[in-house]
C-alpha cells in the first residue's frame, strides 16, 4: 500500500523532471555550434558534462516515467514509442559523452563534425519522444498540423449564402458522424471530415453512388433500425434526425456532388429548401406570423354554439371570423350512453365546416357512430381515443385533407390501421399509446417518413 | 344593521338611486365615469375592437360594457395551446448546476469576481459585506444530449432524456432581488400584493372548457419549507372572484369544506342551494353588485366539484408503469411527483391553468448537497409529466413551463470550497425552459456570459415572458385590460414583448 503510493507519488514526478534533460540538451545544442566560432571555442570544454547532466537526468525520468506508466491508463502504442525513445535518447547521451571522454578518444578518434552530427541526431530523437509525450497526456489532436490547416467555418449569414456540401451536409456529419470517422479514429478506416475522403470511402469501399441514395452505403446504415449490428450511429450515440437523412438523400440523389455549390443557385424544390432553411435555423418569422393557414371561411351563428352548449359540449372559439372552433364533449362515466352521443353529434352538422378541434374522448363510440367526421372537411386536430373503435375508423377519417393529428390511444387499431390511414396528406402525428400496435421499429422501416408515431 | 340600510342613507335623489340598485362603486363605475371612458374608448381604439363585432356603439359606454367588449373580442389570435401547466420552483433554482453550462469558471475557482463584471451591482445584505466575492464553478458535471446536443447538468438525468422537447430560455432577468417582490411580480407583473395572477388572468380572458372544474388550480408539494408561499400568489386580485386559483390539497379533503358534513344528504344540499341561489338572486336585483355573481357561480361550481373533485383525484385507474414512470413518490399525495401525474390529470380535463409550486430552491449555503436533493424530489416527475402528456396527445396543445423567480451569483455566498459552497439571489440572468404547444422545441434562446452574471444575447424580461405565454395563448397582452381604480391594468403592466424567435 505504502509503496504503490511511493510509486505513484515518484511516478507523478516524471512530467517534472523530464524537462531536465531537454533543458540541458538545447543548451548543449547550442553550446555545440557556438563552439565553432573561435572567439567562443572554450564552450568545447562545457559539451561533457551538459552531456553527463542530460544522460543522468534523462535516464532518472526514464525510470520515473516507468513507475508513471503503471499507474495510469494510456494508448499502449504511443507509450511504447514514447518509453523506446526515451531509453534510446539516454543511452545516445551516454554514448556521446564517452566518446568525448580522454580515456575512449584515445583508442578511437571522432571527428568533431560527426560528434556534432550525433548531437543533432539527439535533438531530433528528443522532439519526438517529447511529441509523444506530449500526445500521453493531452491527446494526439493536441499539438497536429491539422489545426493549422483546418478552417473553421461560419455559419453562414443567410440562406443565400450558404454552400450546400460546407454548410449543411459537413455540418451533418460533423455532428452525428466525425467523433468517429476521422483522420485520426478512422472507423472502419473511413474518415467524414472532408469531401475528398467521404468520395474515397471506407474498408468496405465507396459509401455513396451519387445519383442514387438507395444504392448508397451511408444512407443504409442510418436508415436501418437502432437495434440492427450495422446501424450507425452505433453505440448508442445520437442518431441522425429523419430531417437530417431526408436532406443527405436529397443531396445523393441530386448528384453533384462537389464544393462550394450556393444553395440560391441549385433550384432546390420547395420542401428540400424548407428542411434546409429549418435546419440552418433561417426559418422561424414565417411560421409564427399566426396568419390564419385555415381553409374556413365562413363566421358561425351564434344560435348554433348555444344549443351546442346547452347540449353539454365544451365549445371553444378559437379565432371569430371566420369562426374556428374547438369542440369538446365530456361526459361523467355514469351519463355515457354510446346511442345518446350519437344522437349528440348530429347537432354538429351545422358547424362541422368549422370545425378544426374536435375532442371525442372517452365516449365509447363505435366506428359508425362517428359518420358526422366525414363532413368536417377543416378538420386538423382528432381525439378518438379510449373509444370503442377499431381499423375500419380510417375510413371514416380518410377524407380529412388537412387532419394533422390523430389520436387513437386506447383504442383496438391494429398495425392496419396505418396502412390505411397512409398517405393522407396533412398527417403528421398519429397516437397509438396503450393499443395493439406493439412494433413500433418495423413500423418504422415500412411506413412513410412524415408519420410520426409516438409510442413511447 | 348593515351599511345598506336605509336609516344609514342620506335621501337625495343620487343615493336613493344607490340605495334602490348600486352601491357606491358600482354605481360611480356605472354613471359618472361613463363619458371619460368613451373618450378613453377612442384614445385606445376601442372602435377598431368596436368593429369585429356586430353591434356598433351608439353614444355613451359603460365601463361594464366595455369589459365585455374586450372579452367578446378575444381571441386575438388562433391559439396554439389551450391549457398551461407552469412548474413554479419557488426560491430560485441555480443556473450554473442546471442549464447554464459555463466550463471557463473551473479555471477561475477561487478567483475574485471581476469588477467589470459585477457592474457596481447593489447586491443582497445577505453578501454585500463579504470581504471577498469568490467565483464558484458548478460542481455538477454537464453533458450533450438529444439530437439538440444541449448541455444538461448531471444532477437533472430525466429532463435530459426529453430536453429535445425543451425551449430553454438561458436570459431571463428579473427586477427584483428578493424571494416576495419577485415572485409576486412573476406571478402578476408587479412587485406589490393586489394584481391578478396569470391563471387568474388567462381564466378571465379565457374561460373555462370544463364547467365542472375551476379553469385555475394550484398544487404545493407538501412538506415544503424555505421561502413561503401564499394564497395571494395565486389571488384574483381584482378580477371577478371565481377566477382566483382553488388550491387542490393533499390527503382526503383535497378542496377544503367541499364535502358536506357528516349525515347531510346531497340532495338536501342540492336544495339548500338553489334557495340559497334565489336569495342571491334577489340581494343581486338590489344591489348589483359583481361579486354576488361570483358567488352565485361558486356554489355551484363547488356542488359540480363535490362529484367532479374525487372523480379526478382517484388514482385507480393509473396503469402500474404510469406510477413508475413518475417516480416511487407518485403514490404518495402531495408530493412533486404525485402532483405532476394529477396535473397531467388536470389538464385531460380541459383545466386551462394548473400551477405547481415547490418550494426549497434558496441555496444560500450547502448548495450541493441542497440542490441535489431538490433536483433528486423533481427530476424525474417533471421528465415523466412531458413523456406522459406526448403519449397521449396532449403536448401538442399543452404549455409546460418550468422556473423560478430569479437566479442565483457566480460567487460564493460564505466560504467556499470544491465541494460546498453557496449561492445569493441574482436577477439579472437566469434559465427556464417551455415546452409543448407553440414554442419551439430542442432549442436554446439566449446567451449569458462566461460567468452567468450579464445577459449577452437575446434578453426575455418578466414582461416579455407574460406577453408570449400570452400569445401562445392566443391573447394580444396589450389589449386584455381590466379597469380598477380608476384606471386600465394588465398583466404586462405598461411593458412586454412577444419573443418571436422561440414561437413555433
Amino acid at each position: 500500500m505504502v509503496i504503490s503510493t511511493i510509486q505513484t507519488f515518484l511516478g507523478h514526478l516524471h512530467p517534472l523532471l523530464v524537462h531536465l534533460p531537454i533543458g540541458f540538451l538545447i543548451t548543449g545544442i547550442i553550446f555545440e555550434i557556438l563552439s565553432y566560432r573561435k572567439d567562443l571555442h572554450f564552450l568545447k570544454e562545457t559539451s561533457s558534462l551538459i552531456l553527463l547532466l542530460s544522460a543522468v537526468s534523462a535516464s532518472i525520468s526514464c525510470l520515473l516515467g516507468f513507475l508513471l506508466s503503471a499507474s495510469d491508463d494510456y494508448d499502449p502504442d504511443i507509450l511504447t514509442n514514447h518509453k523506446l525513445g526515451g531509453i534510446l535518447l539516454s543511452l545516445l547521451c551516454f554514448i556521446i559523452w564517452a566518446l568525448q571522454k580522454k580515456w575512449l578518444s584515445s583508442i578511437i578518434t571522432i571527428p568533431k563534425k560527426l560528434l556534432t552530427s550525433l548531437y543533432f541526431l539527439i535533438i531530433f530523437l528528443l522532439l519526438y519522444v517529447g511529441h509523444q509525450g506530449g500526445n500521453l497526456t493531452h491527446g494526439s489532436d493536441y499539438l497536429s498540423f491539422e489545426i493549422l490547416t483546418k478552417k473553421e467555418r461560419i455559419p453562414p449569414k443567410s440562406m443565400d449564402v450558404a454552400l450546400m456540401y460546407e454548410d449543411v451536409i459537413q455540418a451533418i456529419l460533423e455532428k452525428k458522424c466525425v467523433q468517429c470517422h476521422n483522420k485520426s479514429k478512422l472507423k472502419g478506416n473511413l474518415n467524414l471530415s472532408s469531401l475528398s475522403a467521404i468520395k474515397k470511402g471506407g474498408k468496405h469501399g465507396a459509401i455513396l453512388t451519387a445519383g442514387f441514395p438507395e444504392k448508397s452505403e451511408i444512407i443504409r446504415r442510418i436508415e436501418l433500425n437502432e437495434t440492427d449490428k450495422e446501424f450507425m450511429p452505433t453505440d448508442g450515440k445520437t442518431p441522425l434526425t429523419n430531417k437530417e437523412i431526408e436532406i443527405l438523400e436529397y443531396w445523393i440523389k441530386s448528384g453533384n456532388i462537389t464544393e462550394n455549390q450556393q444553395l440560391s443557385t441549385l433550384k432546390l424544390p420547395k420542401e428540400i429548401n424548407d428542411l434546409i432553411a429549418g435546419h440552418l435555423g433561417f426559418l422561424n418569422e414565417k411560421s409564427s406570423n399566426n396568419e390564419l393557414q385555415t381553409q374556413v371561411k365562413t363566421a358561425v351563428d351564434q344560435k348554433y354554439l348555444d344549443q351546442l352548449r346547452k347540449a353539454g359540449f365544451s365549445v371553444r372559439v378559437m379565432y371569430q371570423n371566420p369562426t374556428l372552433l374547438d369542440i369538446r364533449l365530456m361526459l361523467a362515466e355514469d351519463k355515457i350512453s354510446p346511442d345518446l352521443v350519437f344522437e349528440k353529434l348530429k347537432l354538429l352538422t351545422p358547424v362541422a365546416q368549422n370545425i378544426i378541434w374536435l375532442n371525442l374522448s372517452g365516449l365509447y363510440l363505435k366506428n359508425e357512430q362517428l359518420q358526422v367526421l366525414k363532413q368536417m372537411e377543416n378538420l386538423e386536430k382528432l381525439r378518438l381515443d379510449k373509444n370503442d373503435i377499431d381499423d375500419e375508423i380510417a375510413s371514416y377519417v380518410r377524407n380529412l385533407n388537412y387532419l394533422n393529428s390523430l389520436n387513437l390511444n386506447q383504442t383496438k387499431v391494429t398495425s392496419k390501421v396505418l396502412k390505411e390511414l397512409y398517405g393522407m396528406p396533412g398527417l403528421k402525428t398519429v397516437y397509438l399509446f396503450q393499443t395493439n400496435v406493439k412494433t413500433p421499429d418495423t413500423l418504422k422501416s415500412s411506413l412513410p417518413k412524415l408519420i410520426l408515431f409516438k409510442i413511447l | 344593521m348593515s351599511h345598506h340600510h336605509k336609516d344609514f342613507r342620506l335621501h337625495t335623489p343620487e343615493f336613493e338611486q344607490i340605495y334602490k340598485k348600486l352601491d357606491r362603486r358600482n354605481f360611480l363605475t356605472k354613471t359618472s365615469l361613463g363619458l371619460g371612458t368613451l373618450a378613453l374608448g377612442s384614445l385606445f381604439g376601442f372602435d377598431k375592437l368596436n368593429s369585429n363585432s356586430s353591434k356598433r356603439t351608439t353614444g355613451i359606454i359603460s365601463d361594464e360594457d366595455l369589459q365585455k367588449q374586450i372579452l367578446a373580442n378575444l381571441p386575438h389570435f388562433a391559439p396554439k395551446a389551450k391549457r398551461v401547466v407552469y412548474l413554479f420552483m419557488s426560491g430560485g433554482p441555480s443556473q450554473y448546476e442546471t442549464f447554464d453550462y459555463k466550463p471557463k469558471l473551473v479555471d477561475m475557482m477561487g478567483k475574485e469576481l471581476p469588477e467589470s463584471i459585477r457592474g457596481g451591482q447593489r447586491l443582497t445584505g445577505m453578501s454585500a459585506s463579504q470581504s471577498s466575492l469568490p467565483i464558484a464553478p458548478s460542481f455538477a458535471a454537464f453533458n450533450q444530449y438529444g439530437q439538440s446536443q444541449t448541455w444538461v447538468s448531471n444532477l437533472l438525468p430525466h429532463t435530459a432524456k426529453v430536453v429535445d422537447d425543451l425551449c430553454i430560455v438561458k436570459s431571463v432577468f428579473t427586477d427584483h432581488i428578493n424571494h416576495d417582490p419577485a415572485i409576486t411580480f412573476f406571478q402578476t407583473g408587479h412587485q406589490l400584493p393586489g394584481r391578478p395572477s396569470i391563471g387568474s388572468w388567462l381564466s378571465y380572458g379565457l374561460g373555462s372548457d370544463n364547467e365542472n372544474l375551476p379553469s385555475f388550480i394550484v398544487l404545493v408539494s407538501k412538506n415544503g419549507s424555505g421561502q413561503p408561499l401564499y394564497a395571494r400568489l395565486w389571488g384574483n386580485g381584482f378580477l371577478p372572484t371565481e377566477h382566483q386559483g382553488v388550491q387542490f390539497r393533499a390527503g382526503k379533503d383535497p378542496v377544503l369544506y367541499l364535502n358536506n358534513p357528516d349525515g347531510y344528504d346531497g340532495e338536501d344540499r342540492k336544495e339548500m342551494l338553489n334557495y340559497l341561489s334565489k336569495l342571491n338572486t334577489i340581494q343581486n336585483a338590489d344591489i348589483g353588485d359583481p361579486e354576488i355573481d361570483a358567488r352565485i357561480a361558486q356554489y355551484e361550481m363547488a356542488y359540480r366539484m363535490q362529484t367532479s373533485v374525487p372523480d379526478v383525484m382517484d388514482t385507480s385507474d393509473e396503469t402500474e408503469e404510469t406510477f413508475e414512470l413518475y417516480g416511487p413518490d407518485s403514490r404518495d399525495s402531495g408530493t412533486y411527483a404525485a402532483n405532476c401525474l394529477l396535473a397531467r390529470k388536470l389538464l385531460e380535463k380541459d383545466v386551462k391553468f394548473v400551477q405547481l409550486y415547490h418550494q426549497g430552491w434558496d441555496q444560500h449555503g450547502n448548495l450541493p448537497k441542497g440542490i441535489a436533493h431538490q433536483c433528486k424530489n423533481t427530476d424525474q416527475a417533471t421528465a415523466a409529466l412531458i413523456t406522459d402528456l406526448k403519449r397521449r396527445g396532449l403536448l401538442e396543445d399543452t404549455l409546460v413551463i418550468w422556473g423560478g423567480e430569479f437566479g442565483r451569483t457566480v460567487y460564493s455566498q460564505g466560504k467556499l470550497a470544491a465541494d460546498n459552497y453557496g449561492r445569493d439571489h441574482h436577477p439579472r440572468c437566469f434559465s427556464m425552459w417551455m415546452a409543448g404547444a407553440g414554442v419551439k422545441p430542442g432549442i436554446s434562446y439566449g446567451e449569458t456570459d462566461d460567468f452567468s452574471y450579464n445577459i449577452t444575447q437575446n434578453p426575455v424580461h418578466v414582461h416579455d415572458f407574460h406577453a408570449t405565454i400570452m400569445k401562445i395563448l392566443g391573447i394580444d397582452h396589450e389589449q386584455l385590460t381590466f379597469k380598477s381604480q380608476g384606471r386600465r391594468f394588465r398583466l404586462t403592466d405598461v411593458s412586454g414583448k412577444v419573443i418571436p424567435d422561440i414561437l413555433s
